[in-house]
């Protein structure tokens, strides 16, 4: 190798090295130009790796706490800070920061207010001025002031800067980088200097803007984030309400039917207990399944079964010994003033025809509409065995109270010409367990 | 050279304050803990102390009440966390100069031990 050829070489390094280190903050000495190589970092694979982890952090500031320790870490800064709005205070302060002993900011020891002059600088944008991606050097603001012409025709935005520069210099600031959120201003992160003491490179500056704005869209996710979640709950909250009242509802209802019929007290209420204790072993027929809400519509159609008696005159239900074939008519007819009465009520459209069918039969032969096989509604169907069973065992004005074992002996000669077999079974193997005992 | 005595148990706390008041021509000691405090008291006699309320081994108060006992206490500006109020209250009866609440403002701060050093200078 020739020496000049060793001379050119050296000459390009050292330009190449003069180009790289355009601005440093000190100038070079005979040492710096010797160390001062540094080894580059693959920022590309170093955003890739951070926003990968990104989507693992539901907290913002688990996010930031990552971020200032990656670049703790991997670009090598006196100190990494971030300052943070505190929405509950309304002030800035320092929510993490990593460094060297004695640059360090102690975390939660100052605030920065909506007035300071640094908040101020950001927050009205006034950094986009000099910087097209936001971030601001110290050394570029200070050059601002001399330089910028917009800026040294503004003696406020001038006296401002300068007050901002004296808030840099408290947090031995380089670098701020504003992290924004619909357009205010959310947090900053502060860079010290480089322990190499080289500038910041262009690379590097965009590298951070790039975080902060990965940060902006971590906060504006889990924003949007926590929002869904209060509206998901206060619609929860509004529908355990509503849902309470009107089973509430439903029960001072049947409760009111009951009271008006003497020889049935406490039918409804025993009926709704036998029907859903049925249920128990139905909930995973496909039948089941193919409400909504089974339990609930179920336990709403038990309560409301018997509504449409409010359409019955006193003077039959409570009428001793046998029914006229009028006043048994008469009597027929309150499952279809059930289904009217609940039918207007959008809430309760599957309740209706469920109250509507607790009197027909699997052969067709049952009433209001004579329904048969599948086309009675299952709940419907549920009903009817709790409703006979309850009727058997209970004291009526036009039957006479039969024992458990009589009732259970009519629901199984029942079974398939007015029952089905399947809510028969279930029935029967909830009375085997003794589950379906007269409590009241 | 007014002398300034840092005393708080977060190492971070004391050093930027340290150097907050060193580029401010002060002559700054720090100690971590009351015990410490007193030491310094003992040896350098501070102008101005800056104490932290919630310290191990001697906490604030403690170490308040042995700085009135000195008649030191008039030096002092307590600085105590905005939830501990109540710790404001009481070392504001042991006759501090003023007390600061945590988040701080370093404008306040610095405003604060400037009048309190005038008010020191006013009076001897």
């Amino acid at each position: 190798m020739s020496h000049s050829h060793d001379w050119q070489r050296l000459q390009d390094w050292t330009k190449e090295k003069i180009k790289s280190c355009d601005g440093a903050l000190i100038p070079m000495d005979r040492e710096g130009l010797v160390n001062r190589q540094e080894p580059e970092l693959d920022y590309q694979f170093f955003l890739e790796s951070a926003s990968r982890t990104m989507i693992r952090f539901k907290k913002p500031e688990h996010l930031i706490r990552m971020i200032v320790n990656l670049i703790d870490e991997q670009v090598k800064v006196t100190h990494t800070a971030m300052l943070m709005h505190n929405k509950d205070k309304d002030y800035f302060t320092l929510i993490d920061s990593k460094g060297s002993e004695g640059v360090k900011l102690p975390v939660g020891f100052i605030k920065l207010t909506h007035e300071n002059p640094l908040i101020r600088f950001f927050s009205e944008r006034f950094n986009y001025i000099i910087s097209d991606n936001g971030a601001v050097e110290y050394k570029q603001l200070l050059d601002a002031i001399h330089r910028n012409n917009k800026i040294r025709e503004n003696i406020e935005l001038t006296d401002l800067i300068d007050l901002a520069l004296r808030q840099m210099e408290l947090l031995k600031a380089n670098i701020c980088v504003p992290v924004y959120y619909k357009k205010s201003l959310l947090g900053i992160f502060v860079f010290g200097k480089k322990l190499s003491n080289i500038r910041f490179s262009k690379q590097e500056i965009s590298f951070f803007t790039t975080l902060a704005n990965d940060v902006a869209m971590a906060l504006s996710n889990a924003h949007l984030i926590q929002d869904l979640q209060d509206k998901i709950f206060e619609v929860h909250r509004l529908y355990e309400r509503e849902h309470s009242i009107f089973i509430h509802t439903s029960i001072s209802l049947a409760a009111a039917i009951d009271a008006r019929d003497p020889y049935t007290h406490g039918h409804t209420e025993r009926v709704t207990q036998y029907a859903m204790t049925i249920a128990e072993e139905l909930g995973t027929m496909p039948e089941a399944k193919a409400y909504k809400n089974f339990y609930e519509t179920l336990h709403v159609s038990a309560l409301l079964h018997d509504v449409g008696k409010i359409g019955v005159p006193d003077s039959i239900l409570n009428k001793r010994g046998k029914l006229t074939v009028e006043e048994y008519e008469k009597v027929k007819e309150h499952s279809v003033t059930g289904a009217a009465i609940l039918h207007p009520i959008r809430e309760l459209g599957d309740i209706a025809s469920e109250i509507r069918a607790h009197h027909e039969r699997l052969d067709g032969k049952g009433y209001p509409d004579g329904l048969a096989g599948d086309d009675i509604p299952f709940i419907a169907r549920i009903i009817a065995v709790a409703d006979t069973y309850d009727a058997i065992t209970s004291d009526r004005p036009y039957r006479q109270q039969k024992m458990s074992e009589v009732a259970v002996q009519i629901i199984k000669d029942n079974s398939g010409t007015q029952f089905d077999p399947i809510v028969v079974s279930a029935f029967l193997l909830k009375h085997r367990k003794g589950e379906l005992q007269r409590t009241s | 050279m007014l002398k300034l005595l840092v005393v708080d148990d977060e190492v971070d706390i004391c050093d930027f304050v340290k150097n907050f008041f060193k580029e401010r021509d002060f002559e700054v000691f720090m100690a971590y803990n009351g015990k410490a405090a007193l030491r310094i008291v003992a040896s350098e006699d501070p102008d101005i102390i800056l104490l932290d309320m919630k310290m191990p081994v001697m906490d604030g108060i403690t170490t308040l009440k042995e700085l009135q006992n000195l008649g030191k206490s008039g030096k002092v500006i307590v600085v105590t966390a905005a939830e501990d109020m109540s710790k404001a209250e009481e070392a504001k009866r042991h006759g501090v100069a003023e007390y600061i609440t945590k988040p701080l403002m370093l404008e306040q701060l610095e405003r604060t031990v400037f009048t309190v050093a005038e008010q020191i200078k006013m009076e001897a």
